[in-house]
């Protein structure tokens, strides 16, 4: 990983304690992670190791409790919670294992949900909305109401309102968690394709098939980074063969 | 039996597992119910609690009748009275009575007494016995000229004689005769009417047998029915002998106002604390009350259905195993019920707690005057209402919780509480919802009542009386105690002005026989020369008699003419002073001065030598009357009010008053002592209860309303938890999250208000007769409650949005 292109994302030495009846949880402790302008990275690792909470801070949920963060050469972990709020809208697009679409509103309106926080025209929205559900094949679907909709498909909306604000970086944690395989499939194409026209992914994964569609895999234990990656053969488009080589950095 | 009993101890324990809940419904039902039931003391205080201190009570009537104007209770004359007495034979007695005033002189302080002058059988009739001594009897009558006796009540036995047990028997001095105590009245009996209870009963001596006194109806008449007669046979009985009477004295006993051809009206009805009339005036205001106070307890109502909601969602799973493993829907409502109902018994039980105070001071909001021996206490009759009330209301907010309970579905619910993957928005308009907006509306309604009575008291507090209220103290002074000849005594009233006008502090004083806005007055029919009054005129008007001064001490200004001088005496020509409302109805446009009138048929004429402007004599609130006034030095009476305005705070003078008085004569007795400014607002006492009992209301439903929709919003919030922690994460900000929960609150404050409008537009103008300078629809109280309620609901709906933006993103998505 070349350190000469100023990064996209840059962790550095971050902690992160939980206190909760006066137990501490270390739930990271000293994570250094690069991610560069497009690449696609996937984090695994055993439950309870600090994935989530990873992207939680990457996502601007939560801030480190030590440790610095930059994103797009900007210093964000120390920020304040409305300062937060913006970045995480502007420059942040979420994927949930569950979905979290709205149940109130249509496949419309919760596409359109982050851009009418940014303050956006109406028209410009629809452009937006409209381009991102045609992205994920959604469009037909703009009127229903996400429980009309198979948990596939509230997934690819999800994605839709992700990626319908452009931002420097898609999070996805566990996004394939609650689908069945055949619709896992279909997301992470999804997702592998937006990849391909540019997007920047950070995805948290269970799954060690899905863990090599992207360009480099993490592993996480114990709140620590323990290995990195770079996959270098990819699935190819059948499925057939899964190979990888090592680089170990840590 | 068994299962009841099964219930309630379930119930209970239920209720004893989350304290914070049952808490809080009870607190708002005992609110609810309390209400509810300090109104209902105050009706049953006031109209249905029996008389006092007397036998039998039921058998008791009162027998009004009328003269030419008085409407259908007036009072009687005593011819007529002996006419009925000795005509019908419904009644086992029928008494007559008038209420009576002496001075007690004696080793102590004179004192004035208020008492009643009653004919001999007037205690048998009522079937009061003695506590010491005798009571009064048919025979006493007789001896009322010569050797006079006296019955005087418990409670001035104890107050003035220290309970002496040797006083009857002995002699005591009323308005400067010697009279023999003969007996002690029971202790329990008050008089029969609400008030300063009678001091003493004297028989009344019947007076001389001419027929001008038919026509001199000053009596109150009350009977005993005999065992079997009705108050309608006796009505009847009555009626026929009114009749005979309008054909032998018509003169006196035909026609009235309305009805110049018939014989006067004679009614029966129940003896009762408060007059007929009263009564009715009382019925409006205490079911306008009422209206209100089941309006603050529907609200209540609402709010702990609302509460019931909520924890049946908290225990859905509870329900659903109840269901699963058999129990019936009915068994199940009942259980539910039984636990309303033991919120509604706590609720009723705190509640009557509350009246027991309210029963405290209620009574202080009127003049000891009128409102001696009200009694708001709780009795039976309180009780069963609080319990019927507290049933109901257990049955009206816990019916729909439960049926909505028990009809859930019950494989959902067993299966876990997560429900359905995607995140639950605000979901459809719910019943919950449906109550905040009933609450909204109900308290919108009570508040306008409230506000529209507020501003009506304003109004009417702050109206003209005509004269100028400020600085002028007020004393009556009751000369019966002292041996004086009529000459004797106009000189001693001036001599009272001369010697007080001299007083240090004082600016001018004047004697008056009417007490201004007192509710009471003086009548007379008025002759007119050269009007002509139309067939069913009114021709008595109000009167008053005054010395010089009057019209300066008050503040009362001149339009045209003189203001009585000392010239103005007995052997000299008789003069009036009339109002600019008299001028105007009886001279038109011509000038007042010169004209003539006369209050007797046959009497000389008195001309007007003065036009005063107009004035409130009777009620602060009454129309512009007609009004003359005649001169003290012409005519005066054995009391008269002094009226002094001073410099500065009335009251300051008062010593130096009081010591010149008694310097004057030892024997005067003052009574009725106040500020002008004070008889003012004591005139206003019914109104300021009312509005002050609205206020306390509108205020209640207000809190009770915010409550509720604070805990709508709380809940709804809790609800979308998961929802706001999506939303953050997308970005939403701070600002963001408090528009959509504030947004939510909103809509259902603008469907309440607008409902709340709608039927305070319709309700307000059924009272508008209660109202005094303010339109039932007044829009600055309507656009202004319903400002007040905005901000309250506002806050009560920000303080959950606040708490929304707290959510953490993270908790709330660990959660999905
Ligand atoms: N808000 C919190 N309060 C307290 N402890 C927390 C909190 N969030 C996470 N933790 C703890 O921090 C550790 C890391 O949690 P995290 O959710 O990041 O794990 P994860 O790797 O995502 O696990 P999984 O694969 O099961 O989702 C765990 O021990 C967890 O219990
Ligand atoms: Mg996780």
């Amino acid at each position: 990983m070349s350190a000469s292109k100023q990064p996209l994302i840059r962790l550095q030495d971050v902690k992160k304690v939980f206190f909760t009846d006066e137990v501490e949880t270390h739930a990271l402790a000293g994570t250094h992670l690069d991610i560069a302008n497009g690449e696609y990275v996937s984090i695994t690792g055993p439950s309870g190791c600090g994935k989530s909470t990873l992207l939680s801070i990457l996502g601007l949920l939560d801030s480190p409790t030590e440790g610095k963060y930059w994103l797009n050469g900007k210093l964000v972990s120390d920020l304040s919670l409305s300062e937060r709020a913006l970045i995480r809208n502007r420059e942040v697009g979420f994927i949930f294992q569950s979905f979290n679409l709205i149940g109130d509103l249509s496949v419309y309106e919760n596409v359109e949900l982050p851009l009418t926080y940014r303050g956006l025209s109406n028209a410009d929205r629809k452009t937006r909305v409209t381009e991102a559900l045609e992205k994920v094949g959604m469009a037909h679907r703009a009127k229903h109401l996400p429980s009309q909709l198979s948990g596939g498909q509230q997934q690819r909306v999800a994605v839709a309102r992700a990626v319908a604000g452009q931002p420097l970086i898609l999070l996805a944690d566990e996004p394939t968690g609650n689908l069945d395989s055949k619709n896992g499939e279909a997301v992470m194409d999804l997702l592998r394709e937006l990849h391909r026209g540019g997007a920047t992914i950070c995805m948290v994964t269970h799954d060690p098939r899905y863990a090599t569609f992207a360009d480099r895999a993490i592993y996480l234990f114990d709140g620590r980074v323990v290995k990195e990656e770079m996959v270098t053969f990819k699935q190819d488009e059948e499925g057939a063969s899964l190979v990888g080589s090592h680089a170990e950095v840590v | 039996m068994g299962i009841l009993w099964q219930d309630l101890r379930y119930g209970a324990r239920m209720l004893w597992k989350s304290p914070g809940f049952t808490l809080v419904a009870v607190a708002v039902l005992a609110l609810g119910i309390g209400a509810n039931t300090t109104i209902f003391s105050m009706i049953n205080g006031l109209l249905l609690r029996p008389l006092v201190g007397v036998e039998t009570p039921d058998r008791l009537v009162a027998v009004y009748t009328s003269d030419y104007s008085s409407g259908l209770y007036g009072s009687s004359s005593y011819p007529d009275y002996l006419s009925f007495r000795d005509g019908a034979n419904s009644f086992e007695t029928l008494a007559a009575y008038e209420s009576a005033v002496a001075s007690l002189t004696g080793n102590d302080e004179p004192e004035r007494l208020r008492g009643e002058s009653v004919t001999g059988n007037y205690f048998q009739t009522l079937g009061v016995g003695a506590f010491a001594g005798r009571t009064l009897l048919p025979e006493d009558e007789a001896t009322a000229g010569g050797n006079p006796v006296v019955v005087l009540s418990h409670n001035l036995w104890q107050r003035r004689f220290n309970s002496d047990p040797t006083l009857v028997n002995r002699t005591i001095t009323l308005d400067g005769r010697a009279h023999t105590v003969v007996g002690i009245a029971a202790e329990n009996f008050r008089g029969l009417h609400l008030g300063a209870p009678p001091e003493f009963w004297l028989p009344m001596m019947p007076p001389p047998d001419e027929p001008a006194e038919r026509g001199s109806r000053g009596l109150m008449i009350v009977g005993r029915l005999r065992a079997g007669a009705t108050a309608e046979a006796a009505g009847a009985q009555l009626k026929a002998i009114a009749a005979r009477l309008a054909q032998d004295f018509p003169d006196t006993n035909r026609g009235t106002l309305e009805r110049p051809d018939e014989p006067r009206p004679v009614t029966v009805t129940a003896e009762s604390r408060i007059g007929p009339k009263q009564r009715e005036t009382i019925a409006g205001v205490t079911g306008m009350l009422m209206l209100m106070v089941g309006l603050v307890l529907l609200i209540a109502c609402a709010n702990v259905a609302n509460l019931l909601l909520a924890r049946a969602s908290v225990r859905r799973r509870e329900i659903a195993i109840r269901l699963a493993l058999g129990s019936g829907r009915l068994r199940l409502v009942r259980q539910l019920l039984t636990e309303s109902m033991c919120l509604a018994m706590l609720g009723g039980l705190l509640g009557l707690l509350l009246t027991l105070w309210t029963s405290d001071f209620l009574p202080k909001f009127f003049p000891a005057e009128d409102a001696g021996g009200l009694d708001l206490s709780v009795d039976w009759r309180v009780l069963a209402f609080t319990l019927v009330v507290s049933l109901l209301t257990g049955v009206v907010f816990g019916l729909v919780p439960a049926l909505q309970a028990s009809r859930q579905n019950l494989l959902s619910a067993l299966k876990d509480d997560t429900g359905a993957p995607e995140v639950r928005g605000f979901g459809r308009f719910g019943l919950r919802n449906a109550l905040v907006v009933v609450q909204v509306a109900l308290s919108l309604i009570l508040l306008i009542c409230a506000g529209l009575f507020m501003r009506s008291l304003r109004a009417a507090s702050s109206s003209d009386p005509g004269f100028n209220a400020e600085n002028v103290l007020l004393t009556r002074m009751e000369t019966r105690g002292v041996k004086m000849g009529r000459e004797e005594e106009q000189l001693f009233y001036q001599r009272v002005q001369e010697q007080v006008t001299a007083l240090p502090g004082v600016r001018s004083v004047a004697l008056s026989y009417i007490v201004p806005v007192s509710g009471g007055g003086m009548r007379t029919s008025v002759f007119i020369e050269g009007y002509q009054p139309k067939p069913n005129e009114d021709t008595e008007l109000n009167t008053n008699i005054v010395s010089p001064n009057y019209f300066k001490t008050m503040g009362i200004p001149f339009v045209q003419g003189r203001d009585f001088g000392a010239a103005d005496t007995k052997g000299a020509p008789g003069v009036v002073i009339v109002n600019e409302e008299f001028a105007r109805r009886y001279f038109g446009g011509a000038n007042p001065l010169g004209k003539r009138v006369r209050t007797d048929s046959e009497g000389p004429y008195l001309e007007v030598v003065g036009v005063a402007k107009n004035a409130k004599y009777r009620r602060l609130l009454e129309e512009p009357l007609p009004f003359f006034y005649t001169p003290l030095a012409q005519g005066g009476m054995s009391s008269m009010t002094l009226l002094v305005r001073t410099n500065g705070d009335p009251l300051d003078v008062l010593p130096s008053v009081r010591a010149e008085l008694k310097n004057l004569n030892k024997n005067l007795t003052l009574y009725q002592i106040n500020t002008l400014t004070t008889q003012l607002s004591e005139a206003l006492s019914n109104e300021r209860m009312v509005a002050v009992l609205l206020t306390v209301f509108g205020v209640a439903a207000l809190l009770l309303a915010a409550i509720g929709l604070y805990g709508v919003m709380s809940y709804a919030v809790a609800r979308r938890t998961h929802e706001i922690g999506v939303r953050m994460a997308l970005g939403a900000g701070k600002g963001d999250i408090i528009r959509l929960v504030l947004w939510q609150g909103m809509l259902l404050l603008f469907i309440g208000s607008v409902a709340g409008l709608a039927a305070s537009f319709a309700l307000t103008r059924l009272m508008s007769s209660l109202l005094y300078g303010v339109s039932a629809t007044d829009p600055l109280t309507f656009v202004g409650i319903t400002a007040l309620l905005s901000v309250v609901a506002l806050l009560a709906c920000y303080v959950p949005a606040r708490r929304a933006t707290r959510v953490d993103p993270m908790v709330a998505l660990r959660y999905e």
